[in-house]
This record gives C-alpha cells, sequence and structure tokens, in this order.
C-alpha cells in the first residue's frame, strides 16, 4: 500500500473515532454533563419564580395557586434528578425541561397577578370606606333605637303611679 | 328605674364602642402589626402517619415507608429544601449551625404559605446488604421513593446498644433571597435503624 492509502486510513480511523467519542452521544443519548446543566439552569428558573411570587404576596395578593404551581415544579425537579442519579439522562433532561416550564408559567402569572392587585393604599382606604359605611349604619340604627326608646320610657314613666316613701 | 340621662349616657357609650371597632381592620393595617416569632417545623412520622411506630429493626429486601412534614410559621410564604442523607455511626452528624457533609440522596422542594404544612412519603430499602459474622455489615445499595443510590457504607458491631446502627437524617433549608440559594436552617431530624440479618 502507498503512502496515499495509509493516509487515507490514518483519516478514517480519526473520523471514526470522533464520531465514537462526540458525535454518537449526542444523536443517540443525552450525557449526564448535558443533565446536570439542565437541572441547574431549571433550579435558577425555579428560584427566580419564587422570588417572583414572594413580590406578588408582598403586594397583597392570594399567592395559593402560584405556590401549587410551584409544588408541581419543584417535583419534576426532584424527578429529574432521581433520573440523572439512575443515569437516565434524557428523562433527566426532559423533567428539567417540564420543571422549567412550570416555573415560568407559574413567574408570568405572578406578574400578572402583581400589577393588577390593588396597592397598599388603595387595600387602607377600601378598609376605610368599609368601616366607615359601617359606622354610618351602626350610629343610623343606634339613634333609631334611642329615639324608640325614648318614646317607651316617657309612655313607662307617664303609666307609673307615684309612690310615698315611709 | 334608670333616669333618662343615665340610659342616655349608656346609648353614648355602645356608640362610641361600635363607631371604633367599625375602624379596627383598617387601624391594623395602618400599624402594620408584626407577625409573632417566626419559626419552621420539620418532623417525622411512622407508617401510620402518627408519631410512633417508626422503623427501628430493618432489613435487606423489606420497604419501610415514613412520612415527613414541614410547617411553615415564617409569617409568608417560604421555599423549602427537604434532603435526606444516610449515615453510619461515625459518619458526621448535621448540628444548629452546620449541615452534615454528607452527600444529599434525595431532596424534596416544598412551597408553603405562612401557616401551611406539607407531608411527603418517603419510602426506603436496602439492598447488598453483607454481614461479617458479629464482626461488621456492610450496606451496599439504598433506595429512596424508588431511586437507587450506591452507598456502600460500613458498620461495626455496636456492644453498648447490640447492634449495627445506621441513620437517616432529614436536613430542612431555606431559600435566602439575599445570596439566591437554599441555606441550611439548622433543623434537622434523624432515624436510628438496625441493620438485621433477614435470614
Amino acid at each position: 500500500m502507498n503512502l496515499r492509502g495509509w493516509v487515507r486510513i490514518a483519516v478514517a480511523v480519526v473520523l471514526a473515532v470522533c464520531l465514537l467519542t462526540i458525535g454518537l452521544p449526542r444523536v443517540f443519548g443525552v450525557s449526564s454533563q448535558d443533565a446536570a446543566t439542565a437541572i441547574g439552569g431549571a433550579s435558577n428558573v425555579l428560584q427566580a419564580a419564587f422570588v417572583s411570587v414572594a413580590d406578588t404576596e408582598k403586594a397583597g395578593v392570594n399567592v395559593s395557586s402560584l405556590l401549587n404551581g410551584l409544588d408541581e415544579a419543584g417535583l419534576a425537579l426532584t424527578m429529574a434528578e432521581a433520573a440523572s442519579n439512575n443515569g437516565n439522562y434524557s428523562e433527566a433532561v426532559s423533567q428539567a425541561a417540564a420543571c422549567e416550564t412550570l416555573a415560568e408559567g407559574v413567574e408570568k402569572e405572578a406578574g400578572a397577578m402583581k400589577s393588577g392587585a390593588a396597592g397598599w393604599f388603595s387595600g387602607i382606604l377600601s378598609l376605610l370606606v368599609i368601616g366607615a359605611s359601617s359606622a354610618i349604619v351602626f350610629i343610623v340604627v343606634l339613634a333609631l333605637t334611642w329615639l324608640w326608646f325614648k318614646r317607651y320610657y316617657g309612655r313607662r314613666l307617664s303609666r307609673s303611679r307615684p309612690e310615698v316613701a315611709s | 328605674m334608670w333616669s333618662l340621662n343615665k340610659c342616655k349616657l349608656v346609648f353614648y357609650a355602645v356608640g362610641l364602642i361600635g363607631i371604633i371597632a367599625c375602624f379596627v381592620p383598617s387601624a391594623i393595617k395602618l400599624a402594620d402589626l408584626p407577625p409573632g416569632e417566626p419559626f419552621s417545623e420539620l418532623y417525622v412520622l411512622g407508617p401510620g402517619h402518627q408519631a410512633e411506630d417508626y422503623p427501628f429493626n430493618v432489613s435487606a429486601g423489606d420497604s419501610y415507608p415514613i412520612y415527613l412534614g414541614v410547617g411553615n410559621r415564617m409569617g409568608s410564604s417560604m421555599y423549602y429544601g427537604v434532603d435526606v442523607k444516610f449515615r453510619n455511626a461515625s459518619e458526621p452528624l448535621p448540628n444548629g449551625t452546620a449541615p452534615s457533609s454528607l452527600p444529599v440522596l434525595y431532596e424534596y422542594r416544598v412551597f408553603l404559605g405562612d401557616g401551611q404544612n406539607w407531608t411527603g412519603n418517603l419510602t426506603f430499602s436496602f439492598s447488598n446488604v453483607v454481614f461479617d459474622g458479629n464482626i461488621s455489615c456492610s450496606v451496599g445499595k439504598l433506595q429512596v421513593n424508588g431511586v437507587e443510590f450506591e452507598i456502600d457504607k460500613t458498620v461495626a458491631w455496636n456492644n453498648v446498644s447490640d447492634g449495627f446502627y445506621y441513620q437517616i437524617v432529614v436536613e430542612l433549608w431555606q431559600y435566602d433571597q439575599a445570596s439566591d440559594r437554599l441555606l441550611y436552617d439548622g433543623i434537622f431530624v434523624s432515624l436510628w435503624l438496625n441493620m438485621t440479618s433477614n435470614a
């Protein structure tokens, strides 16, 4: 075999080695590194979503539905870690992606709920309005009761007979 | 019989109390009263969701379900990490300030509103358990909620308590917004297990 033939064989061997070490895992599977990266990314998105939910709660919004969504996302992340630990890296990446999708949805919803929420001042204002309305109704009822009581008291006083203390 | 003036005074007093009561909610909101002492809870329950019948004598091949619980009394929503670890008697335990340096086997992520509680199932089993007479015991694998972990932990016979003792340790972590990560809360629970032969 001449030199050209040997070069061809060498190139073919190098290409085959490259394909086996780099190409095949990418085509037929997912590496542990990919799974770790996906899990790390999902964890960051989950934390960001929680921060968003906490901010929304501070604005006075009931966030229980958002917390349920975060729980689902957290469960997906736990499943991703479990799959990665078992060597099922494609499942790990898939669960991490599910976690990210859920967490991003929660973050978006939290933002919308926060912008639609009544602020602290309007919360105080509505409480004051409710308090003032209740106070007016109470005073009117009390005044009517007083008028009725005054008449009842007068009637009772005119009916009573004077007695002389011995 | 009371005089009309006395009755008038009673009506005035009732009116004043009623008006004050109407404005109490807005006054509370304005004052923004602080909540009580904030704290978190971590607990472990037996298979019947009660603080009893905890597994103690365990052996390879059997499954042991227990329940973990977390309570949030922090005054706002919290993000908790519940980390499960496994140790032999010579490995480090967590304390009130530092977590155990052992690797996390399984992590629950729990999101709780103020005043809420969470309960999660933790089922574990062992395999590849080898006894060297009454000298030592080696546990090869631990399964937690169906996920298998290679642990390879060996423990010597405990002459004082007569057994091969291992411990499941559960630590509570909580998300810290300032450092943007979960930090150890200083709270942990543990369960002693005596590995026995099922022969």
